[in-house]
């Protein structure tokens, strides 16, 4: 056989000419506890006992409408970013600390197609996000509380459970902002059960 | 970096059977390179994910650093496989274990398809074995 040669009852290939070749059982042997490790990390994702990242790049305009929502905000401030173009732009970056949102839906078109998630809570020990504009704001409230952990100005006591921070809650209000996000990052989100819901037919939130 | 390898005279003397195409055969005979090559599709793949629409990245925390880290290393997993192939076998667990460390930490893994390609590129690096090995 042209290349090799026989020693000792064994074929060794001729320099030069020898290639390598794949042993197919030890691919096995590393490919299946992956691929098995990866069920186990998809279940658990999907369960959320593990955390997932993820960072989403695009425009997407999309509809969310909630019945309650508190948070502590920690810290908002202006942020400058160079665009792909080389134009600078400044974006306001909003960081809050205990957020919760009852009653959520969100909803984006994707063509004729229409996905709805709703949820009954949702909780965020922090959340942080980039506004780039604000396009629009209308207000319709009831009843709108920002509290100062450090005391009120009479010395009355106060309820907030955010040392040093201020507590905003907001209730029975109808609020219609519309802004674009230039990310999102949220640190222990946790989603209290969801339905999800696609499709031609798919009413969007409002 | 592997010193140059020879080239079977016979097969490039062969007609229709070009020099050059002999010495990639020969390249390509001497190290894991669909593995290689497979592994760095998948640190591509997570990496070009998040940097797509940014000139300055200013993502904060591990989201926005993750992919390029992740990514970047099972890049590296990918060239050490191709340029330093008697590596194989550490370098190929490196690059599963990173694969699957993509799936919690960058997009699911550069939305799967990232992950999927290192865990199989990784896998074939481990599993190739040099020439120079005994045949039965």
């Amino acid at each position: 056989m042209r290349g090799e040669e026989l020693t000792a009852g064994r074929r060794r290939a001729a320099p030069g000419t020898a290639r390598g070749r794949t042993r197919w059982p030890r691919f096995a042997v590393i490919l299946l506890p992956a691929l098995f490790a990866l069920v186990l990390l998809g279940a658990a994702a999907a369960t959320g006992a593990v955390p997932i990242a993820a960072a989403e790049t695009g425009r997407h305009p999309m509809k969310i409408s909630f019945t309650s929502f508190s948070a502590s905000s920690a810290t908002t401030l202006p942020q400058a970013f160079q665009t792909r173009d080389g134009q600078r732009r400044t974006e306001v970056v909003v960081n809050m600390r205990a957020m919760k949102v009852r009653g959520l839906c969100a909803s984006t078109r994707i063509g004729a197609y229409v996905l709805r998630l709703n949820t009954p809570t949702i909780t965020a020990e922090r959340l942080s996000f980039a506004m780039d504009s604000l396009d629009g704001l209308g207000v319709l409230g009831q009843q709108l509380n920002l509290r100062h952990a450090t005391g009120l100005i009479d010395g009355s006591p106060n309820s907030s459970d955010q040392s040093g921070f201020p507590r905003l809650q907001v209730g029975g209000m109808t609020l219609n902002v519309s802004f674009t996000i230039r990310w999102i990052n949220a640190h222990r989100f946790h989603l209290d059960g969801f339905t999800m819901a696609g499709g031609r037919g798919q009413r969007e939130c409002y | 970096m592997t010193p140059p390898l020879p080239v079977d005279p016979d097969s490039a003397a062969e007609p229709g059977h070009p020099a050059r195409l002999a010495e990639l055969r020969a390249w390509t005979g001497q190290r894991p390179w669909l593995g290689g090559t497979l592994t760095v599709l998948a640190g591509l793949t997570i990496v070009l994910l998040p940097a797509q629409g940014f000139s300055v990245v200013l993502l904060p925390g591990v989201a926005g650093l993750s992919g390029f880290v992740i990514g970047g290393l099972i890049t590296a997993c990918g060239l050490f496989l191709l340029f330093s192939p008697q590596l194989h076998g550490l370098i190929g667990i490196a690059a599963v274990l990173l694969s699957l460390v993509s799936f919690v930490t960058t997009n699911l893994g550069g939305l799967v398809i990232g992950m999927l390609l290192g865990i199989i590129g990784g896998s074939l690096g481990f599993a190739w074995s040099p020439p120079d090995t005994e045949i039965r």
